[in-house]
């Protein structure tokens, strides 16, 4: 297991002021509980689609923004169209814009470029600030009720049935860890059908760098909201290692059975291949762990050791 | 070296002038009893003088303008036409005014893109605008020798002024474009509210103008290439000094790239990021406004 640290103690927060991976805006962290302005966009995302002409007609939801085009975007037209330009002009097309408005995501906005990252980018935002909002109601749920398979009628987070039955606040940092993370990969699979190409679109070069920092942003909000608050080194190998068992999870994800079978005829829950590589993999950084203590007290054993041979041979220790 | 320095002398002096006259800033009333002054190149004229001062620089050049505009910069004017065009991204749905736009450079430009990008025209539509008759008439010969009709649905040719489009209802076009024009404009404020008076909501505004090159030695080679030499490239080429004194004072003249932002800005148009993009060291520089 990981370093259990209780996340009771109050931790000075100012290593976060240094790190550079400090949220946009104070309200998402610490406030668990508080619901979030784009948590609609997740939860569209997840259920049936409301008529565009429905959310076109709402005066009270302008489209002042250049985030209220990508939220309604990616509310209504992404789960069809994926991460496109495309889906970008319906949504302006439905805020009665003109469709020269796209220039205002001059990388999607350019000759020949079908992807978006700029959609792909928001919606990272959106599970980022929706992430503390989604754990909070995994609590609630599992505290109401822990033994049964529906929590109000939900079935349960694949999440919520791999934690032990002593709950959230029993739970080691690293079962935290894991708990968090599921939520988190739990969300890039409601997008599931167009994850490989939001992925073709983020990899190329000039996408890449944003790509990097939010996954490093992600990482940083998953060790956050498991209760870490480490002030060492160990501060960027957690974060480090965690981006790559996530980032190659969500690669995983692309190859997933549930993309190819219909989930009603798959015994287990959707994704669930996805679910168990992520524990996989997160289950070898424990093992590399203990491994990189290992590795330490066998170089320390050998310096040791090499350090009273000469001691031994040439006298040398006894005059230092 | 003296050419230089009465010039910058120039600047400072009729500064004023602007700020009073030309932008319609707070002073713009103080000259009741007094004519109104405005810039042009590094020369003081009354406002009203401008626009047939301007119209007889661009009836002079009209013939020569691509031949000259293909020799001062290299040709690197296509390049930046070109990378204006690909930023704007037309849709085969897209209308287009493009203002000051005489010799037809961004409409054919414009037309090409949809044709390439898309296998076909579309609806897409382009007016071209400009004051000047005689660069209209450039445009319309090069249509034909283009492979398109002078006038079709697809585009057509229009005298008018850019600080008056009286005669284009509002919410009309998707885009408007304006490339190297807007400086050659008396009240650029004018000009920015007519363009998004004619702009669709979500329209967007583009302008493709010299700029101020920040760099320290490449500024300065600029400066002696503009003074030096352009001038004289005129004098052998067009036989028309003058008018390429004036282009070259006329971009000095301009505002830089985040005050040219702001004025935008103060027209109403939203500004995404910086809100400019600087090509080729800021000697041009693409602006973008969105009208929401």
């Amino acid at each position: 297991m990981l370093t259990k640290t209780n996340p009771a103690v109050a931790c000075s927060r100012s290593i976060r002021q240094f790190t550079g991976l400090r949220p946009q805006s104070p309200r998402v962290r610490g406030s668990l509980s508080a619901p979030s302005a784009r948590s609609s966009v997740l939860r569209c995302l997840s259920s049936t689609r409301p008529s565009p002409s429905a959310a076109a007609a709402d005066p009270s939801t302008p489209a002042t923004t250049v985030h209220s085009i990508l939220d309604h975007a990616l509310s209504h037209h992404v789960p069809r169209l994926g991460f496109t330009r495309s889906a970008l002009v319906s949504s302006l097309s439905d805020l009665d814009l003109s469709s020269s408005a796209l220039g205002m995501f001059p990388r999607t906005n350019y000759a020949g470029r079908e992807g978006s990252p700029e959609l792909v980018e928001e919606f990272w935002k959106a599970c980022k600030q929706d992430l503390a909002g989604e754990v909070e109601a995994d609590k609630k749920g599992f505290a109401s009720n822990p033994k049964v398979q529906t929590v109000n009628g939900r079935v349960p987070s694949y999440s919520v049935r791999q934690w032990p039955s002593t709950g959230w606040d029993a739970m080691s940092l690293g079962e935290r860890v894991r708990a968090v993370t599921l939520v988190r990969l739990g969300m890039t699979t409601k997008v599931g059908q167009h994850w490989a190409d939001a992925i073709a679109t983020m990899a190329l070069p000039h996408n890449l760098p944003y790509a990097v920092q939010h996954l490093a942003e992600t990482a940083d909000e998953i060790w956050w909201l498991a209760g870490c608050r480490s002030t060492d080194l160990s501060w960027y190998l957690r974060r480090a290692s965690l981006s790559l068992a996530l980032s190659s999870s969500e690669i995983h994800l692309t190859q997933d059975p549930s993309l190819v079978a219909p989930s009603e005829t798959l015994s287990s829950v959707p994704f669930s291949t996805t679910f168990d590589f992520l524990c996989g993999r997160l289950d070898e950084l424990e093992w590399l762990k203990d491994l990189g203590e290992e590795a330490g007290k066998r170089i320390e054993f050998g310096v040791r050791s090499a350090r009273g041979v000469v001691e031994a041979q040439t006298g040398w220790g006894r005059w230092v | 070296m003296v050419t230089r320095r009465s010039v910058q002398t120039g600047t400072t002096q009729d500064k004023c002038h602007l700020e009073a006259g030309g932008n319609g800033g707070p002073n713009a009333d103080t000259g009741s009893h007094q004519e109104k002054l405005t810039h042009f190149g590094f020369k003081t004229v009354n406002e009203e003088e401008k626009e047939s001062l301007v119209g007889r620089v661009f009836a002079n050049v009209a013939d020569k303008y691509d031949l000259m505009n293909d020799l001062m910069s290299g040709g690197v004017h296509r390049l930046w036409k070109d990378h204006f065009i690909r930023t704007l991204a037309p849709s085969p749905t897209t209308k287009l005014l493009d203002v000051a736009g005489g010799t037809g450079d961004i409409a054919f430009r414009f037309l090409d893109y949809v044709k390439t990008a898309n296998g076909g025209l579309g609806n897409a539509s382009v007016t071209v605008l400009d004051i000047n008759p005689s660069m209209l008439e450039v445009g319309k010969k090069r249509a034909a020798t283009n492979g398109y009709s002078t006038d079709s649905d697809h585009i057509s040719w229009r005298v008018g002024n850019a600080e008056n489009l009286e005669s284009i209802p509002d919410n009309t076009y998707d885009a408007y474009t304006i490339a190297f024009g807007i400086r050659n404009c008396t009240h650029i404020d004018r000009v920015l509210k007519e363009a998004h008076r004619v702009l669709k909501p979500g329209g967007r505004f583009m302008c493709l103008e010299f700029g101020k090159v920040e760099t320290p030695i490449i500024s300065n080679l600029y400066d002696i290439f503009s003074f030096e030499i352009i001038p004289t490239i005129g004098q052998a080429v067009a036989n028309d000094r003058e008018s390429y004194q004036y282009l070259v004072e006329s971009i000095r003249k301009f505002p830089p790239q985040p005050v040219f932002r702001d004025m935008i800005r103060s027209a109403g148009f939203l500004v995404v990021g910086p809100g400019w993009e600087d090509l080729t060291f800021g000697v041009a520089a693409l602006h973008s406004g969105y009208k929401l």
